[in-house]
């Protein structure tokens, strides 16, 4: 009896699951029939091609036609299996079902569940378990009650992937203890044999709790020695010595902090009152030398995250948490010291307010303070990231109106990543990052389907670029090539049809508009007062640049309501203009026959006064 | 005689006043716009003297519309800041026709967020490289009048 109820719960639950899934799925999203992602794709958005072209661990490797896609598009075809959380959909509920008293490893589960092709047949595959084997399932024999368990296959199955359960700061070779099982470390399962350190953290994440755990540094209180204006030691005997000793001085002579009466002794101890060196250079001076660059950021903010000291200034006193969460912080808490520091960016013992054109850190010459390093081959392979930004920004229609117009309103490098905070804005952040400044088409965005948070749906990036964000075109709305709407949506889809929809709307629109402009240039070339056509000319544009903004909607009505108004009135001003011209011609044309006329009645009757005048008798 | 020769002078003179009047008239038709042309006729709207565009009424508090003065459309706004204020209607980032918002009581372009300030007419965020060029306004006898293009930063 129980062996009846369990079969006819689990099939129902099941069932239930399976639909849930289908219901889920956008009717029109994807042509069916692509395989669902079995595991979490949370932090892995941009990782599908690192795995599943090679086959790391256990990944199934994408068919050869797939060759050349982007992390991005893989996400368009293929969903989450249920909501993205790394629960599968329905699996064969022996391998998956977990228990609290449950042994069975569950590190295999991620390449095993994959192998399921569509949510369709997952649901088969599933019923017919259910159906033809008897509950005696891994799970269920390792379970004490065998009908309390047909629940949990579809609640809560998460025991794919063991998490990390330590915090990962400075432990970035998993293999050095996990490869040997050195301080108690779970060592790999013979499974994983081949697998690299760089690879563990694809499928395993970190354990939520551990990643507060960073240890808090406080601000270096340091004392504040007066110092008697120019009689400070310090700059008296540095300035004569060599270059390196006295460099530094003529450096903080010219900075705001000399100017403000930021002393030497302020950052590097000593006593500035000693005249000699072994009394300025004394321990009991608390004489710190050359600041290790790893407690520079807290030295800094020894005085920089006060805001009792700062207020007067008016400066902000975040600028130390934020650099403790930026990637610089971070590595540098690691003790990585070729990362930026304060020191850095900040020009050094010369620091320069941000509103000085000079510093490094004034708006325009951000992208090359950063690019100095970035751009830098050798000192960023250890990272592996891309070192062309900078190359690829200057060239960017952002890089152009800060670089080349001198726009200080366009972004630079700190607008998107963070200044003292920087940190690369993810995925699912960018619409708000570039809605920063593009707020109008971001409200358009927000209201589309491309803006759900289902992942690998098209962010500003997919279409736009990063660094290289150009001039948008209507050459976007066709084609296949890389960001264009056929990059993701084929020919034969319904999607592609409502982009080709939208564009012929746009682009009608748009010759329209073209058609008045140079209908109401060749009036005004005819001399003609074209004023009352420019402005609906004007208000043609308006609807059409609205119209382009708002097809980030991919609403065609919202698109066809401004499209429709602007060729209305471009065909207005197009048919007034043309009237206007053909007028002119018109008057022109009656103008030079009225002055012929008149030329002829002039001439007949000079002829006739001739005449009379001959009549006269000679006097 | 005096009878016989003057029939033939009176139609030689009348062929003559006909043949002047002929030329004199043509003449002064091309000449005569363009002397009218080169007269200024201060104070009339079309020339850009003040031109009447309503009712101090029309403009409620906290409201603004596009007027058309001499072929060019101007918002006119009335805040309570600042009163009656008169600004082109064009906005100086891609010439769209700006409109009111109402909520935060500012000019708002509606293709890319420029948003200008209604008593100054500055640029106060977006895309606008420059603010918005004031017109000069005068309330008299309960009429707005519009006149001329203040000086400043224009586009």
């Amino acid at each position: 009896m129980n062996k009846l109820w369990f079969r006819v719960v689990l099939i129902l639950i099941v069932v239930a699951a399976a639909s849930l899934v289908l219901a889920r799925v956008p009717v029109n999203a994807r042509p069916p029939g692509q395989p669902p992602i079995p595991h979490n794709v949370e932090g892995r958005e941009t990782l599908c091609v690192a795995c599943h072209s090679a086959g790391i661990a256990g990944a199934p490797k994408y068919p050869p036609d797939h060759e050349g896609r982007t992390n991005e598009q893989c996400l368009f075809c293929h969903k989450p299996a249920i909501n993205g959380t790394g629960t599968p959909a329905a699996t064969t509920p022996g391998s998956e079902t977990p228990s609290v008293s449950s042994t069975v490893s569950a590190t295999e589960t991620f390449s095993e569940t994959v192998t399921a092709t569509t949510v369709a047949t997952i649901t088969i595959q599933a019923t017919e378990v259910g159906t033809a084997t008897p509950p005696p399932t891994a799970a269920a024999t390792a379970s004490p009650e065998p009908s309390s368990e047909p629940a949990q296959p579809t609640a809560e199955s998460t025991t794919t992937t063991p998490r990390i359960p330590h915090p990962l700061e400075g432990r970035d070779d998993c293999l050095a203890c996990h490869g040997t099982g050195a301080a108690g470390a779970p060592r790999v399962p013979a499974s994983h044999a081949g697998r690299t350190s760089d690879t563990c953290r694809l499928c395993h994440q970190p354990a939520a709790s551990t990643q507060a755990e960073a240890p808090q540094i406080l601000p270096t209180q340091i004392p504040h020695p007066t110092v008697l204006p120019n009689q400070d030691s310090c700059v008296t005997c540095h300035t004569n010595l060599d270059a390196k000793l006295a460099g530094p001085v003529q450096e903080w002579e010219s900075s705001i902090h000399s100017q403000r009466g930021v002393t030497c002794a302020d950052c590097h101890g000593g006593d500035a009152n000693a005249t000699d060196k072994a009394a300025a250079h004394a321990a009991s001076a608390n004489f710190i030398g050359t600041p290790k660059t790893v407690d520079i950021p807290a030295l800094c903010a020894g005085c920089h995250a006060r805001v009792d000291l700062m207020r007067q200034y008016d400066l902000p006193t975040d600028q130390w948490a934020k650099y403790q969460q930026s990637i610089h912080g971070k590595k540098l808490a690691q003790g990585d010291t070729n990362v930026a520091t304060c020191f850095v960016c900040h020009d050094g013992h010369a620091t320069k307010q941000v509103t000085d054109p000079s510093a490094h850190v004034y708006p325009l010459n951000v992208p090359a303070l950063c690019g100095s390093c970035h751009s830098n081959i050798e000192l960023i392979k250890p990272y592996n990231i891309p070192t062309n930004q900078y190359e690829l920004y200057v060239k960017s229609v952002h890089g152009i109106a800060l670089l080349e117009k001198q726009d200080l309103r366009a972004p630079s490098c700190a607008t998107c990543h963070g200044t003292h905070g920087a940190a690369p804005p993810g995925f699912e952040e960018v619409a708000n990052v570039c809605g920063g400044c593009h707020t109008a088409t971001q409200d358009y965005y927000l209201k589309s389907i491309h803006a759900s948070d289902t992942p690998g749906t098209p962010k500003c990036v997919t279409c736009h670029g990063r660094y290289d964000v150009e001039t948008p075109t209507d050459a976007m709305f066709h084609g296949d090539g890389a960001r264009q709407c056929g990059s993701c949506h084929t020919p034969t889809s319904p999607q592609n049809a409502a982009v080709q929809e939208i564009a012929e709307n746009i682009e009608a629109s748009a010759q329209a508009v073209d058609q008045a402009e140079k209908a109401i240039n060749e009036a005004a070339g005819s001399a003609l007062i074209v004023a009352p056509e420019q402005i609906k000319l004007a208000d043609a544009k308006t609807n059409l640049i609205t119209a382009r903004a708002a097809q980030h909607t991919l609403n065609l009505d919202t698109i066809k309501q401004r499209t429709d108004a602007a060729t209305k009135k471009a065909n207005e001003v197009t048919a007034d203009a043309q009237k206007a011209i053909a007028d002119s011609i018109f008057r022109r044309e009656i103008m030079v026959i009225g002055l012929v006329i008149m030329a002829m009645a002039i001439f007949a009757l000079w002829l006739i006064r001739r005449e009379l005048y001959k009549q006269l008798p000679p006097k | 005689m005096t009878e016989l020769t003057g029939t033939p002078i009176t139609r030689r003179k009348s062929i003559q006043l006909l043949l002047g009047f002929s030329i004199v008239a043509t003449i002064s038709g091309i000449v005569a716009p363009i002397i009218a042309y080169l007269i200024p006729r201060e104070n009339a709207a079309a020339y850009g003297g003040p031109s009447v565009v309503g009712a101090a009424a029309d403009f409620p508090l906290n409201s603004s519309k596009i007027v058309s003065v001499n072929d060019k459309p101007i918002i006119i706004v009335n805040t309570k800041a600042g009163g009656l204020k008169a600004f082109s209607a064009i906005c100086t980032h891609l010439g769209c026709v700006v409109a009111w918002n109402e909520r935060k009581s500012i000019i708002h372009c509606p293709c890319h967020d420029g948003f200008f300030n209604a008593v100054t007419g500055a640029v106060i965020s977006g895309p606008p490289p420059l603010p918005l060029t004031q017109y000069e306004l005068v309330v008299r006898d309960g009429q707005v009048l519009v006149g001329k293009q203040l000086p400043g930063r224009s586009a």
